[in-house]
């Protein structure tokens, strides 16, 4: 979660370019973190079997390691040098407002969670409940329909998979 | 060159009437999932591959193929009906595509498009097949230097010579090279960057990190910044089109599959490249240069066209090399490693019956795109106007769908979200998603052929540039990274002229 306080709010006014201009710096911290991450990680990596005569299980991760970091200082740079990075535009995307923190943690939370009940529950019932409540917290308002939605689908997604492909899939709890 | 008996066992194979059915359900599915917006032609395959997991290998690929071709044929209809370009190789569509829908001439569009992807498909498809098994057995000479330099091409074409700004492409990168080395080294069985997790001793599921980065990123992404007003939707009737447009068409389709089918069999393809091209040329040769920016048949056609030659392209390096140079194709490899089907220039050889089937059923699946793409384009249209909740939540089910059913395994859901929202995070950053997930999936394989090499030359490093084919692909790599440099220099002038008005913003080329 470490990246998400990094990224900052995208505040409007008269400061926003600057500060949003200081929020690019996480990405750098972030491939800079990675870098050194894979470094200390690599120093435990024993040779193992079968690298007498090739190459041994380090060699390549340091190279991402230094890769990793050569990019940070590079993307740093770029950034100083008034580089910004250019936010992905859509048809559905409006990036006048600001990001919506709470849809983005709450969507976030609900396919974490909803995968971890799955085993628990079954699939369907961790389906549909991933299903209304993204769709509830995406802003859709129609009780009944939304409640329809989210019990057929997950429900026919199962149907189709196990019945018809023989996909194994938890009908309920173990 | 026997590739035609071949090929008419490979017809015979594909058109068995179970195959046949594969092929269209895959096409139906494909276009299905294609055509919702801000799906491009990797997602789909991300999302439906799990469809094929208890398939036999034959009719998974056949079935996988018409996903492919119906994705692609989907994001077309996308791109001019809604102006929402699902991958960036739509982008040139989108241009024209949509301003003749604007126009009222949707209908000419999507016919243009429809027919052109058809002629092009199938000029290409027949190219591939046969140049894959020359090119085939060319790779068979190739050592493992050789392959480990195409592989270094591959990474540096899809970071530095596609997107607005390379070091952000190199950062892409060099993100999915760290996500690669994730998992028990293959030759010593050692952990690397597993931090004592047992579900990650496997490695992450490339299926997983495909669908994370594409379709969870993506629909986090639309999610925080969703437009409250619903997005403008044109409609359109039955595709047709009148004698004129048939004249100003064909001779673009002819030209974007000639850019198209080379681009993207280069290691270093995609389909940016051909379909801006393609645009480029169209709006020099056109003999209506005023309509060019108003709705012009050919600035659809050709970019159309090119985009779909090029997808059979990189089919070519994918069969013959076994590498992977677009996320299409990335999400490809990892289906047929599913198979325990490696391709490259064996498989030719070791399993030739399921490679012809899998050819012929792509002519076939473009033909069954034709037949009921053009009369059903009405209805496809109308799931552009599916509500936002609901398709951004579907695209999440799915999602958890594909990933869970990957290994039954709850904790790949959890490395889906945390993927997920590094997807977010490069959107809102402006990292192109594409190299990263060819740095996951190649990384592996480079690694393995520098390893080879060594192995062969007993630990001499000189070896890797011992042979004329190997320093010929260095050389264009240098030639590649100059190519960027001079490019962010370029674009800094630029910036630095735009800054007194437009701050915030970089333009770099195409």
């Amino acid at each position: 979660m470490e990246q998400l306080t990094a990224a900052g709010p995208d505040a409007s006014g008269p400061h926003a370019s600057r500060r949003a201009g200081l929020s690019e710096f996480g990405v750098v911290g972030l491939l800079a973190g990675l870098g050194v991450l894979v470094l200390v990680e690599t120093q435990q990596i024993t040779d193992g079997i079968g690298t007498v005569r090739t190459l041994s299980p380090r060699v390549v991760p340091y190279f991402v390691a230094g890769f990793l970091l050569v990019v940070s200082v590079l993307l740093a740079l770029d950034i100083v040098r008034g580089g910004r990075g250019e936010q992905e535009s859509g048809e559905d995307v409006d990036l006048t407002h600001g990001t919506e923190w709470r849809t983005l943690l709450g969507l976030a939370a609900l396919v974490a969670g909803s995968g971890q009940l799955i085993p628990l529950i079954g699939f369907p019932a961790a389906g549909a409940l991933l299903f209304f409540g993204t769709t509830r917290l995406l802003g859709s308002h129609r009780i009944v329909l939304d409640l329809v939605v989210s019990i057929v689908v997950p429900l026919v997604a199962f149907l189709v998979f196990t019945e018809g492909l023989g996909i194994y899939l938890p009908l309920a709890g173990a | 060159m026997d590739a035609l008996p071949a090929l008419l066992d490979g017809f015979a194979a594909a058109a068995q009437p179970e195959n046949l059915l594969w092929a269209l359900v895959g096409v139906m599915l494909g276009t299905f999932v294609g055509v919702l917006p801000g799906i491009g032609p990797a997602m789909t395959l991300a999302l439906l591959l799990p469809l094929t997991y208890s398939l036999d290998p034959a009719p998974a690929l056949i079935l996988f193929a018409g996903i492919y071709y119906g994705g692609m044929y989907g994001g077309s209809t996308t791109s001019i009906l809604l102006n929402a370009p699902g991958e960036s190789s739509s982008v040139m569509t989108a241009i024209e595509g949509n301003k003749m829908a604007r126009a009222g001439r949707g209908a000419q569009a999507l016919a243009t498009a429809a027919i052109g992807s058809f002629v092009a498909g199938t000029i290409a498809t027949v190219l591939l097949i046969f140049t894959a098994p020359a090119m085939a057995s060319f790779a068979v000479s190739l050592k493992a230097q050789d392959y480990f330099a195409i592989t270094l091409l591959s990474f540096v074409a899809v970071s530095t010579v596609l997107g607005s700004s390379p070091v952000r492409g190199l950062a892409a990168l060099a993100l999915g090279l760290t996500l690669g080395l994730i998992g028990i080294d293959a030759l010593t069985g050692q952990q690397r960057l597993t931090f004592g997790v047992d579900s990650l001793s496997t490695g992450i599921d490339t299926v997983v990190v495909a669908v994370a980065l594409f379709a969870v990123g993506e629909a986090l992404w639309i999610a925080a910044h969703l437009r409250q007003a619903p997005a403008e939707v044109m409609s359109s009737s039955t595709p047709w089109m009148n004698r004129s447009d048939w004249r100003r068409s064909w001779p673009a389709w002819l030209r974007g599959t000639a850019l198209g089918f080379p681009f993207g069999a280069l290691p270093a393809g995609g389909a940016e490249m051909p379909t801006f091209l393609s645009y480029s040329l169209e709006k020099k040769l056109t003999r209506h240069p005023e309509e060019f920016g108003h709705g012009a048949i050919e600035g659809v056609a050709g970019p159309e066209a090119a985009n779909n030659a090029s997808a059979a392209g990189t089919l070519v390096t994918l069969l013959a090399l076994g590498i992977p140079t677009t996320a299409t194709a990335a999400v490809m490899l990892s289906a047929f490693q599913r198979y325990d089907l490696q391709p490259g220039p064996q498989l030719f050889e070791n399993t030739p019956d399921v490679v012809w089937a899998l050819l012929a059923s792509l002519l076939i699946g473009n033909v069954m795109l034709l037949v009921l793409n053009l009369p059903l384009a009405p209805l496809w249209a109308r799931l552009l106007k599916l509500p936002r909740p609901y398709l951004y939540s579907g695209i999440l089910f799915f999602s958890i769908l594909g990933s869970f059913s990957v290994n039954q395994n709850p904790t790949d859901i959890l490395v889906l979200v945390v993927l997920g929202l590094l997807g977010f995070l490069m959107r809102r950053y402006g990292l192109p998603v594409v190299p990263t997930v060819i740095g996951v999936i190649l990384g592996p394989t480079s690694e393995g052929k520098l390893r080879q090499a060594l192995q062969v030359s007993n630990g001499d490093w000189s070896t890797l540039w011992a042979t004329g084919f190997a320093i010929t692909v260095y050389v264009v790599i240098v030639a590649l990274l100059t190519l960027a440099v001079v490019r962010a220099v370029a674009a800094k002038r630029t910036s630095l002229v735009d800054s007194a008005e437009a701050p915030e913003r970089e333009h770099a080329g195409v």
